[in-house]
């Protein structure tokens, strides 16, 4: 029954995410924005068109978007939702394979990109791996100083329970779900790191790499970057609000989590201005040195 | 048991010691270090609670720190600046993210060398020592890479701010010589620097110490 | 008497802040100047007593170090006369009152009994001297300043941190500390080893900044080469010694705890790399004040370098510390002279000196043959107890094997600079300058003080040495 409810929410609420994130921004635009649902209204008509190839592609390009939503649901299947909803599966270790399980999905989405022999996507391409190398780093830190802190490699164990490590790690949590944050920024290709309103492809990163992609194909792929945008804020809002409850009050509070933080993000899309490409490298830095010093503090705190 | 409040100031000036030293921003620089001396200022008066009252010394460390670090020395920086009219640093020697990188290296090395000296009591926090010696690092990192001579100030301040954090070890043996002491070095070295300062702009047009180097072997 | 002494200094440079004419200044700073000297050789007969609580009293290594500063302030004080008249003109405010807060800095901290006074008097020095090094407002004197003032504040700071760390070293089970000398040698082997060590290493560092120890020792030849001669003299001849009275209380300390093994390798490590950097910079030198600034640069080495090698060795250091206080006066004012002649800081500029300008020649020859340690002068002898010292302390010949060859590189280094400006050949059309008695008679008297203790170590002095060296020794 709670992987089926695990499962239900995974499957169906992620797309509510950037429906939440356009109206903030329009919001602070003065704009009424489109419906906060309309991105399932996108999906539903992406998914009954036809879908235009081109000849210089192959059968990457046509893999691309499948590959990449099955590696997102994969490693979905992986991530606790709360200590009420646990992870279907879970096995020590599990954190590493999530990681990697993003960075094939990454993968499959240059391969596809490259495969159009298109010099704009392999300009996006090319940005894309870079930052997702800086991005990488900061990651695995944060992993690591909380893998330090509760003792274990596993989302499920990491992620659920009474977080009692609070009171005794409180600033390093700050500064993990900070490093986090940025993390989640540059992974879904959000401002500071990359514009998803541009229509300029020279000033693209993400976008410009599924430029190419059209109907259903297209459909896979805005899917699942909601859905991967739904993974890395599951763990900060598991994180932050690391609350234990009846199954019902869980949920809630679980989903308010979520929405508040695309509302952060939403927040931090119509504040900020994207950074200079040269800018981006120092900040995802910055992000690793954050992550670093928790670690640090966490170790002395463990060891004390 | 654990402190939270000085954790939350001891880390928090950490993190605005890093964020020094990948600004490129000089008006930020001398924020973030106003900012970390306000931290740094708290700890007396958060060490003093956890054993109970709270002496007048605690009182005044706190006090004098706020006026000279945190509004003195910013404001007499700043009009350096403003006599200069210089906003931003150029690329320092190793560049901001290698400066960034070196920084978080130190402070792992900080926290290493923590755990090599142990306290003959308890410290109030156990992040105590190592964000001290942290600050050092960083404040000397600052000196060595940078090339306006107002980053050097900064960077200055912060070693004086990680040294004043190691004083507060001894809050109870030697109330005021080691506080005074560091208070006192700073606002003379920073008035005379300031002066210095001002006589390398008039007579340079820049405050950009690399072009200093006429002198050479 | 030690009284008067500490406080005759600052009172006179609230005087000589005063609106007066410029030459009452100069007269208050002599009069100050041989006031100090005067008082300092009473001390020698009398010692004084503790005062202020005993923060304040002069030991054996105190007195030792007082004695040349003030020789060196009373010869600057005379020099100053001629140089000031030849220089160009401005107000001489800031100028003397700096001098006399330096040398009432320098006296406090040579009768400094508590680490945390003395570093606040070398501090202050520090700060002070800024404004001496300035003092020809030119670019160069200004990016010089900067420098100083940067290098040492960080080795000021670090100092400063050292000290802390021995406080916590010394800090009792039940919570109390101490910073006094006597008891922190007192503590010995209580004291906390790993915060020993960590202030022993920061102490060196911090004070052997401001000695000029390498590899801290970038600020020396720029502050040297463009500070005014007789300043930069006082400073090679003063200052750096009473830096060095930091590093043997550091030493002394860390001896009387058990971990003299650890301090001496660190000193002779440090010793030996001044002078290798002294040694590559000397050679080929282009700019004769440079040059002096890379020999005082090889004497701390040496003094650093014989502090390594126990009572033997501090000896000689304490012996050196004289003679190369000596030996700096009469090799910078010369400079000086040189300089207010020829215009240039060039060696290629300056030619001929015994020609021209006789006096002050001879006085470089004599500068020369003092500072490279040519017997009969002082130099030689203690170069030799800290060669003596150091073959028989230590395990291995290299380090004394390193030491000689270093000092014979710096040997040829200086002769093959200095021989030509002496000699050299200059055209016959240039007439013989005149060279005012105030700026040779200082010279003159050091080099006279060089050469006697080359021949004959005055017995009280020898005493001194002695009882002082033994407080190196471990408790």
């Amino acid at each position: 029954m709670r992987t089926a409810l695990h499962l239900a929410i995974l499957l169906l609420f992620p797309p509510l995410l950037p429906g939440v994130i356009n109206r903030v921004k329009a919001a602070f635009a003065g704009r009424r924005g489109p419906p906060v649902l309309q991105l399932y209204f996108d999906l539903w008509k992406l998914l009954r068109k036809g879908a235009v190839y081109s000849v210089t592609t192959t059968w990457i390009f046509r893999a691309g978007p499948v590959v990449t939503l099955a590696a997102l649901l994969v490693a979905a299947l992986l991530l606790p939702f709360g200590g009420g909803l646990p992870a279907p599966a879970a096995f020590p270790g599990d954190v590493v394979l999530f990681a990697y399980l993003l960075g094939a999905g990454r993968f499959a989405t240059v391969l596809a990109a490259l495969d159009t022999g298109s010099s704009f996507e392999g300009m996006g391409a090319s940005r894309e791996v870079t930052f997702a190398a800086l991005a990488e780093p900061a990651l695995f830190l944060s992993i690591a100083g909380l893998a330090l802190a509760r003792g274990t490699l596993s989302w499920t164990a990491m992620l659920s329970g009474q977080m009692p490590a609070w009171h005794l790690y409180g600033p390093a949590f700050a500064m993990l779900i900070g490093a986090l944050i940025l993390v989640a920024l540059a992974e879904n290709s959000r401002i500071p790191f990359d514009d998803p309103n541009t229509h300029l492809e020279l000033t693209m990163v993400h976008e410009v790499m599924v430029l190419d992609h059209s109907g259903p194909d297209f459909a896979l792929i805005l899917y699942g970057a909601s859905i991967k945008l739904f993974l890395l804020g599951a763990i900060i809002v598991r994180l932050a609000f690391p609350f234990e409850a009846s199954i019902r009050a869980h949920v809630a509070l679980f989903l308010a989590g979520m929405i508040v933080f695309a509302v952060v993000v939403g927040l931090v899309e119509s504040t900020f201005a994207r950074l200079r490409m040269n800018r981006i490298p120092q900040i995802l830095i910055a992000a690793s040195v954050f992550a670093a010093l928790a670690m640090a503090v966490i170790l002395i705190r463990v060891n004390a | 048991m654990t402190n939270v409040a000085l954790d939350i100031a001891l880390v928090l000036a950490l993190v605005l010691g890093v964020a020094s030293l990948g600004t490129s921003r000089l008006g930020a620089a001398i924020r973030y270090f106003s900012m970390q001396a306000a931290c740094v200022a708290m700890v007396p008066l958060l060490i003093e609670t956890r054993s109970g009252e709270l002496s007048v010394h605690a009182w005044i460390l706190f006090v004098a720190t706020m006026v000279l670090k945190v509004s003195g020395v910013p404001y007499f920086l700043n009009r350096s600046l403003r006599e200069a009219s210089v906003r931003t640093e150029i690329e320092p020697l190793i560049g901001f993210g290698t400066t960034l990188a070196i920084g978080a290296g130190l402070v792992a090395l900080s926290f290493g060398l923590a755990r090599q000296l142990p306290l003959p009591q308890k410290p109030a926090s156990d992040l105590l020592i190592p964000i001290a010696f942290s600050l050092l690092m960083i404040g000397l990192l600052l000196i060595v890479s940078r090339t306006k001579a107002v980053t050097q100030v900064v960077g200055y301040l912060i070693m004086e701010n990680g040294i004043f954090l190691f004083g507060l070890i001894l809050i109870d043996v030697f109330p005021y010589l080691i506080e005074i002491g560091v208070l006192l070095d700073l606002f003379v070295a920073v008035f005379v620097m300031g002066i210095v300062i001002f006589h390398i702009n008039r007579a340079f047009d820049h405050i950009d110490s690399h072009q200093l180097d006429s002198l050479k072997d | 008497m030690l009284a008067t002494l500490l406080l005759l200094p600052p009172i006179a440079a609230a005087l000589s802040l005063a609106k007066i004419s410029d030459r009452l200044r100069l007269q208050i700073f002599r009069t100050t100047a041989f006031a100090h000297l005067a008082l300092s050789i009473a001390l020698w007969v009398r010692p004084g007593g503790e005062l202020f609580g005993g923060f304040v009293s002069l030991d054996a290594v105190g007195l030792l170090i007082l004695s040349p500063t003030s020789a060196l302030f009373a010869g600057v004080s005379v020099y100053l006369g001629g140089y000031l008249a030849r220089a160009e003109r401005r107000s001489h405010r800031i100028f003397i009152a700096s001098l006399l807060v330096l040398e009432g800095a320098l006296s406090l901290a040579c009768a400094s009994q508590h680490l945390g006074l003395f570093w606040v008097a070398l501090e202050t020095s520090t700060l002070v001297s800024a404004p001496l090094i300035y003092f020809h407002h030119t670019g160069r004197a200004l990016e010089a300043t900067w420098k100083y003032l940067i290098v040492g504040s960080v080795g000021i700071a670090l100092a400063l941190l050292g000290t802390v760390f021995l406080a916590i070293a010394a800090t009792n089970p039940s919570g109390g500390s101490t910073l006094w000398i006597r008891d922190l040698m007192a503590a010995g082997s209580h004291l906390s080893k790993p915060w020993l060590h960590a202030a022993f290493v920061l102490l060196l560092m911090g004070y052997g900044t401001k000695m000029g120890l390498a590899p801290m020792h970038a600020w020396k030849p720029d502050a040297y080469g463009e500070a005014p001669p007789p300043i930069a003299g006082l400073m090679a001849g003063t200052f750096t010694n009473c830096a060095f009275l930091g590093v043997l209380r550091a030493t002394q300390i860390c001896a009387h705890a058990g971990e003299a093994k650890f301090a001496s390798s660190l000193l002779i490590l440090l010793g030996l790399v001044s002078l290798a950097v002294a040694a590559v910079f000397i050679v080929g030198q282009a700019d004769y004040r440079r040059l002096l600034a890379y020999a005082s640069v090889e004497q701390m080495g040496v003094l650093v370098f014989g502090l390594g090698f126990g009572v033997l060795g501090a000896q000689g250091s304490l012996l050196h510390v004289l003679n190369n206080a000596l030996n700096k006066g009469i090799l910078f004012l010369a400079a000086g002279n040189l300089l207010q002649l020829y215009g240039t800081s060039a060696i290629s500029g300056v030619a001929g000196a015994l020609r021209r300008t006789p006096a002050t020649g001879a006085l470089l020859l004599v500068g020369l043959f003092a500072a490279v340690g040519l017997p009969p002068f002082g130099l030689f002898i203690s170069e030799f107890m800290i060669l003596r010292a150091a073959l028989a302390g230590g395990a291995s010949a290299w380090p004394a094997g390193l030491y000689l060859a270093l000092l014979a590189v710096i040997f040829l280094g200086m002769c093959v600079a200095i021989l030509p400006m002496a000699q050299g050949d200059d055209s016959p059309r240039e007439a013989r300058v005149a060279e005012p008695l105030s700026t040779l008679l200082p010279p003159l008297a050091f080099a006279a003080a060089a050469l006697l203790l080359g021949v004959y170590v005055p017995p009280p002095m020898a005493r001194l040495i002695d009882s002082a060296a033994r407080q190196m020794g471990g408790g």
